[in-house]
């Protein structure tokens, strides 16, 4: 039998705490808990448990009946959390942690096993809903509320930017999602996504589907942001996405029907910011098959003459202005876009 | 300190294989960055310098499949002359084991304020970086270099080598001088790199590639500090590549080296080639353990 730990990160979830214990006599509590030293300078057996405080036991998991073989109990054995190996670890006193491998709950020297010892603890990550000036924008955001009445608003901040560190800024948790105005969100996207703990500093972009080209990518998908890295960023870059954090992950589900083709002038300036990120091959990274489909959809197909218009208009714009930083910036000034559109 | 603890910087240019590799790279350590497309090996390292948020980082380039022990590593970083830690890359299509392709860790100070490849005021920095006395290598292997992701990649790593393993600090030496003056571990790789390849898809390129970056190197004009820039790499390719058979082309390139410079180098077949790269690997490994050691003898 080896000690067992119940560690939290803050204060102690007592509900969870006491459920361990009930289950778990021989457990012991560590609140305030930020590195390994905190846990293995209590341990008195050869290896120790650690459970989490942001997951749920599985019930027909028993902790006391696993032994650690003694050719790999040198390795951190960490179990199956939901779909991640994030979850109950089983640590060698002796064995160094590093303090990263510690906070991001991945570590080099493992043996992950494939046992699912518990869940995750449902993280209700603030949703936050960006609009500008589309006319739908209202609609949108009740229909949001409707269903997830945690969603918040954010309206009318000039920048892409701005708007986004603003957004951070009223965020409750060390995540938000993100809704831009013109999302309809899809009946089956749910704001659940369990997040990894070594993926927390990640950017997360769904894809979304285009009403009036068909295509399907992350182009207005919803985004999931880590919260100090939005609150950080840099507002030099004409790409948002990808000046929060190097670390993007694109998801494959489908999020939501991004309706750009309002009126006019939103359908010529969505379709116009697109075609500069793409032609200017401005996001990095990007793939150059993939973008030149993308391009070519986007300026040929559909029968919004107002968003065609924009995507050629800024296809041509991203083309000659393609290392011309000042210029590309541009097309986050939505004054400026407006003259654009004006005087065609 | 542990490895792990330091920033990770995965550095493609246009490798075919960058985003498999950078994918893997990621399953082992989920935070590592990566800096793409940035022209001049000078300005990709400092862009590498610039997004690491830790005083030291590691690199590791397009073509390399880490393996996961190297993160295990702890490493003494007491020596305040080191700027740069660096392990043997191994190369999938010929074995050879060196720096080519190999991890490495960077001080980012360094990083920031060297000058090399496109940046050097030096003969040798024009082509290569130049660390001097600030630059421990080690000599174990903790990837594999896999340059064999599209015939150019394979080519275009064969053709550097061509012309680095036959400078001498970064200069052209006399022809008839090569086999003299020339380091002879660099003489070695230049004939694993002109001889071995065949039994991979891709691999007669990088043989190709190798010959004809020593023949450009040292019996033109060819200005040899140019291949630093990947975009005259790529029009050499397209006038030289393509054009005839390679075989016979390799074939061609080993008369005409052997005459000018007295390389003589025998043109493999698949068999042949796997067989070199079989033996070669079971000697490494051999290594020390060919000769029994008897204590106190």
């Amino acid at each position: 039998m080896y000690d067992i730990f119940f560690v939290s990160e803050h204060n102690c979830n007592v509900e969870l705490w006491n459920k361990c214990k009930s289950r778990f006599p021989n457990s012991q509590q560590i609140q305030n808990c930020n590195n390994i030293n905190q846990i293995s300078e209590r341990a008195l057996t050869k290896m120790f448990w650690v459970i989490w405080d942001d997951l749920c036991v599985n019930e027909t998991f028993d902790l006391n009946g696993y032994r650690a073989t003694k050719w790999d109990d040198m390795y951190v054995h960490i179990f199956q959390n939901g779909n991640n190996f994030d979850g109950i670890c089983l640590f060698p006193k002796k064995l160094k942690i590093s303090q990263r491998e510690f906070d991001n709950r991945f570590f080099t020297e493992k043996k992950e096993i494939n046992t699912t010892a518990s869940i995750p603890l449902q993280q209700h990550y603030d949703i936050i809903f960006i609009s500008f000036d589309e006319s739908n924008a209202d609609d949108n955001f009740n229909k949001l509320l409707e269903k997830f009445p945690r969603a918040k608003r954010i309206h009318g901040v000039v920048g892409i930017h701005q708007a986004h560190i603003e957004a951070a800024k009223i965020a409750t948790t060390s995540m938000f999602y993100v809704v831009d105005g013109d999302a309809v969100i899809l009946d089956n996207f749910n704001f659940d996504y369990l997040v990894p703990r070594y993926e927390r500093n990640h950017v997360h972009v769904w894809r979304s589907q285009n009403p009036v080209n068909h295509l399907e990518y992350g182009y207005g998908g919803v985004k999931l942001l880590p919260r100090e890295k939005v609150l950080a960023m840099s507002i030099d870059s004409a790409d948002m996405t990808t000046s929060i954090s190097n670390n993007l992950k694109v998801m494959n589900d489908i999020s939501n029907i991004t309706a750009f083709n309002t009126d006019p002038f939103n359908s010529w300036k969505s379709a116009f910011r697109e075609c500069v990120k793409l032609s200017s091959r401005l996001i990095d990274r990007q793939t150059e098959n993939e973008t030149q489909i993308r391009l070519t959809q986007w300026c040929t197909v559909g029968d919004d003459v107002n968003a065609i218009e924009g995507a050629i208009a800024g296809r041509e714009f991203g083309i000659k202005n393609k290392n011309n930083k000042t210029e590309l910036k541009k097309i986050n000034d939505f004054n400026w876009l407006r003259e654009q559109f004006d005087g065609r | 300190m542990k490895i792990i603890e330091f920033d990770i910087v995965f550095l493609s240019y246009d490798e075919p294989n960058a985003d498999l590799h950078y994918a893997d790279l990621c399953v082992k350590v989920p935070w590592a960055k990566r800096v793409h497309g940035v022209k001049g090996s000078d300005h990709a390292h400092k862009a590498a310098a610039e997004l690491s948020e830790t005083d030291w980082f590691i690199t590791v380039d397009a073509d390399n499949i880490v393996d996961p022990a190297f993160f295990n590593l702890e490493l003494d970083m007491k020596d305040p002359k080191i700027q740069v830690y660096g392990w043997c890359g191994r190369n999938k299509i010929n074995g050879l084991r060196y720096g080519n392709g190999g991890i490495k860790i960077w001080k980012k100070d360094f990083v920031l304020n060297m000058k090399t490849h496109e940046n050097s005021e030096s003969d040798r920095g024009q082509v290569d970086f130049c660390w001097e006395d600030g630059y421990r290598n080690f000599p174990r292997v903790y990837s594999d270099s896999v340059i064999t992701g599209s015939p150019f990649q394979a080519w275009r790593a064969g053709f550097r080598e061509g012309v680095k393993m036959t400078l001498l600090d970064g200069v052209r030496v006399p022809p008839q001088e090569i086999k003299e003056r020339i380091w002879w571990h660099n003489i070695h790789r230049l004939r694993m790199w002109s001889t071995v390849g065949a039994h991979e898809e891709n691999g007669l390129y990088a043989v190709y590639g190798a010959r004809l970056g020593t023949w450009m190197t040292n019996c033109t004009d060819w200005n040899y500090i140019d291949v630093r820039d990947f975009e005259i790499l790529k029009n050499i390719y397209q006038e030289n590549v393509l054009h005839g058979s390679l075989e016979t082309d390799i074939k061609d390139l080993g008369d005409r080296l052997k005459t000018h410079l007295g390389l003589d180098y025998p043109c493999l077949d698949a068999a042949q080639s796997k067989f070199t790269l079989d033996l070669y690997d079971e000697t490494i490994n051999l290594g020390l353990t060919y000769y029994r050691t008897v204590d106190n003898v």
